[in-house]
């Protein structure tokens, strides 16, 4: 069950921005893009390098383990957790080659009644900085643990 | 281009419709070691039925893909700002979303056309799977 004590906590990390992670996910999605994959074609888009798509940073808090420390920590059982709303506010292009530093925050614990019962919902936010130091990118899970 | 475009939009308008082909289980596999989230609801048919679903079920982030994969094929990535979705139900292996973006507000202002849309994936029977809003600004 969610651990109130756990509002505030928060989780950092780093993650590279590689070509072939990039690579894997428009390919899963399915999106033929060439910015994603080829250098050229970015720079011809105005970028200096390959993009990472919309929904990149959201396999760093994946592939880290952060999330699931999250979790852990929160004491949400993995398989009682359904992901409600997923949002985004985008800053600037996130590129391949980039280091992304970022900070998960458990933002919000609320509690409510639906039909089946007691429902808790988990609201993480995670901050993307850049080598740079620059603000990327925001985004924010909405988890419901069904209880 | 994209500028006259904007200036003659109204609100209702459709923007996108983007229609992708059934998802196929190796797709889920795919998202799974793409995304990291190997969490057998979307890889193990067995695993699926014990959680109460008939076989597999998609990643809701992938549906998320295809939702930001439509807006992209409108315009240039970096003027995509906010979006924000709820996921409604549940993606089977099978099924084939169709996504459409809606312009719901408009502003110009200062050689900047700022648009607010609806968005929404629906499966081959309609069924809405998620649904959400889209901000974008278009630089003139």
């Amino acid at each position: 069950m969610a651990d109130r004590g756990m509002i505030g906590k928060t989780f950092e990390f780093t993650w590279p921005v590689e070509r072939g992670k990039i690579s894997e996910l428009v390919a899963a999605i399915g999106d033929p893009d060439p910015i994603y994959r080829d250098p050229a074609e970015a720079r011809q888009e105005g970028y200096p390098n390959i993009v990472a798509p919309p929904t990149f940073s959201t396999v760093a808090v994946l592939w880290t383990g952060v999330l699931f420390k999250a979790f852990e920590e929160l004491k949400i059982p993995l398989n009682r957790i359904l992901h409600a709303e997923q949002s985004y506010e985008y800053y600037d292009p996130i590129l391949g080659g980039d280091t992304l530093q970022g900070v998960l925050e458990v933002k919000s614990i609320t509690e409510r009644q639906g039909k089946a019962g007691t429902m808790h919902y988990v609201m993480l936010e995670t901050v993307y900085n850049n080598q740079y130091d620059h603000k990327v990118l925001k985004e924010n899970m909405l988890i419901v643990e069904r209880m | 281009m994209l500028e006259s475009v904007v200036k003659n939009l109204t609100i209702g308008d459709e923007l996108v419709r983007l229609t992708k082909p059934p998802i196929s289980k190796e797709q889920l596999v795919r998202y799974a070691g793409a995304s990291g989230d190997f969490n057998p609801l979307h890889t193990d048919d067995e695993s699926a039925r014990k959680a109460g679903f008939d076989g597999v079920v998609a990643h809701g982030m992938l549906i998320m893909g295809f939702l930001t994969q439509a807006v992209t094929t409108w315009m240039p990535q970096r003027f995509l700002k906010k979006i924000n979705v709820r996921f409604k139900a549940v993606t089977r292996a099978g099924d084939s979303i169709t996504v459409t973006v809606t312009v719901m507000e408009k502003q110009i202002v200062n050689n900047l056309g700022r648009l607010v849309c609806s968005i929404e994936a629906v499966d081959q029977n309609m069924q809405v799977k998620a649904s959400g809003t889209v901000e974008v600004q278009i630089p003139f």
